[in-house]
């Protein structure tokens, strides 16, 4: 895998849209497992390290999973390691951990396996759109294959057995990214995260627990992982998916009907501010591509592609901005760098997923 | 207001279901709108279930209750609450008194995992090792005439045995 185009260059779940796409941009599966026999990670060794990894590599190839490259993740460069993260395909505790780890990552960016991460291994699978199902079959598919050659740790009990009891049983945590700037402008969000935790889910910013939530992103996941069939965790995230769109749709209209002209102002001083700043933060930048993109599904803006706005999301971020520029960059360098490139892309056409 | 279910309660959760265009307001209680599936049974955060052991040891230092290690991997119960992680997959059984109950606090009361099971060789040894020791506490269960425990254990091992034929 060539990081280097990956820096210019979205991913497939990225730039194309998926079911409900104006709303949910994408919906994640995660499956936490150990291997049989070994420490859990706070008690491994640097030998057991490198034996993990050397056993997933071994499953990996045997099992004919040629689609996943495996990158050793130990001594790569830390701009590297940050590019993974901003494209969602790695954790930053994978990314600034310590001794042997790795990531076997599928050319499509669906699929990423973490290896010596919290777990022996994560799974992970992310599909554009609404599509939980989808992305915890291919998931689920990567876990048969490594179960094979590798036998887990399980009990009759408890399941697939983790370094945390938070994530014992089934291992999976299902996840969506959701953009919701009309109920955060609104000041709804509250009522959001008090009616999703009744439910038993979680809500949380775009990078995950304890960060904010940048340009309206977030994530909703299961907060349970054990006691219910890895489907019906699936249907029970997925039912309160079409009351959150509702509600956000709804609360476009409300604002629309009540004042299209401040609506209209925000959008468009926000287009202004993307098209012709010469410096720019990642959090100013997230802030008006948020709100340029609800403008476009709202039908407000022409001539930007939605696409375009989905992918300077992430071809923004400091390590993508610093792999493009081809060398480390301070932070106002990096300001400076993030203007010149929306201003570059901004107006250019996406062209066909 | 009272709850309109049970007519007893104060309602606490007031709900706005649309239904074939029609607005509906329901009126609960926390113990109706669990029954009826509204809302989930309260489970507990990662970092409250952390206070909780921290408490718990903190109480076992106290008293000088010796410290039990795992030992497969050395680890103890205290190395865990100041951790947050398990030291390896013998710490479920190790722990099983402390584990258990925490355990079921985080997953909303769940104590039987009821997806997936790995297909490998190994691990159906063990499966079938544990589903003997199931039917020994079944068997216990009913000598105490616990039927309802008994009942979930005797569905489990269905469960467990059927997935062993498929």
């Amino acid at each position: 895998m060539n990081l280097d185009d990956m820096a210019r260059k979205a991913g497939r779940w990225i730039a194309c849209s998926g079911r409900d796409g104006d709303i949910v941009i994408s919906s994640r599966a995660r499956l936490a497992r150990n291997i049989n026999g070994l420490p859990f990670l706070a008690r491994a060794t640097e030998d057991d390290r490198k034996r993990i990894v050397s056993l997933v590599q071994s499953a990996l190839s045997k099992s004919g999973r040629t689609d996943v490259e495996y990158m050793d993740l130990s001594d790569a460069d830390p701009i590297d390691r940050l590019l993974l993260v901003e494209r969602h395909l790695i954790s930053k505790e994978l990314a600034g951990g310590d001794g042997p780890r790795g990531a076997a990552i599928d050319g499509e960016e669906v699929l990423s396996l973490l290896v010596n991460e919290e777990d022996h291994l994560r799974i992970q699978a992310i599909m554009p759109g609404m599509a939980l199902k989808e992305a915890y079959l291919r998931a689920d598919r990567l876990d048969d294959d490594l179960e094979k050659h590798i036998q887990f740790a399980f009990s009759a009990q408890y399941g697939y057995l983790t370094a945390c009891p938070s994530n014992v049983g089934t291992g999976l945590r299902a996840s969506l990214m959701v953009h919701l700037p009309a109920l955060g402008f609104m000041k709804q969000m509250e009522k959001v995260f008090q009616a999703i935790s009744k439910i038993g889910l979680a809500v949380r910013g775009l990078y995950g627990e304890g960060t904010q939530a940048l340009g309206d992103f977030y994530q909703i996941s299961n907060q349970m992982t054990l006691g219910k069939p890895e489907m019906q965790l699936l249907d029970d995230l997925a039912q309160a998916v079409p009351k959150i769109v509702e509600y956000e749709r709804r609360t476009r209209e409300t604002w629309l009907s009540e004042d299209s002209n401040l609506l209209e102002d925000r959008v468009m001083r926000a287009l202004g501010m993307l098209r012709h700043a010469r410096r720019i933060s990642s959090e100013e930048m997230m802030d008006h591509l948020s709100a340029v993109r609800m403008g476009i599904n709202l039908g407000l803006v022409e001539g930007v592609d939605i696409g375009t706005v989905n992918e300077l999301f992430f071809l923004t971020q400091p390590a993508h901005i610093q792999k493009t520029a081809g060398r480390k960059l301070g932070p106002t360098e990096r300001d400076v760098a993030r203007a010149e490139f929306i201003r570059g892309r901004i107006d250019s056409p996406k062209g066909a997923c | 207001m009272r709850c309109q279910v049970c007519n007893d309660n104060k309602a606490t959760i007031h709900l706005t279901e649309i239904e074939k265009g029609e607005q509906k307001e329901l009126h609960l209680c926390e113990a109706c709108a669990i029954k009826k599936g509204y809302v989930q049974k309260n489970s507990i955060t990662l970092k409250e279930f952390l206070g909780k052991i921290a408490e718990q040891s903190q109480e076992g230092t106290e008293k000088n209750e010796p410290q039990i290690k795992c030992p497969n991997c050395g680890g103890s119960f205290q190395d865990f609450s100041s951790l947050g992680r398990l030291g390896c997959p013998e710490d479920y059984s190790v722990f099983a008194e402390h584990l258990g109950e925490l355990i079921e606090k985080i997953h909303g009361g769940a104590r039987q995992h009821t997806g997936k099971i790995p297909s490998q060789a190994g691990s159906k040894v063990a499966i079938e090792k544990e589903i003997r020791q199931m039917r020994l506490e079944l068997e216990s269960l009913v000598q105490q005439e616990n039927y309802e425990k008994a009942a979930a254990i005797r569905d489990r091992i269905r469960v467990l045995e059927n997935r062993d034929e498929s």
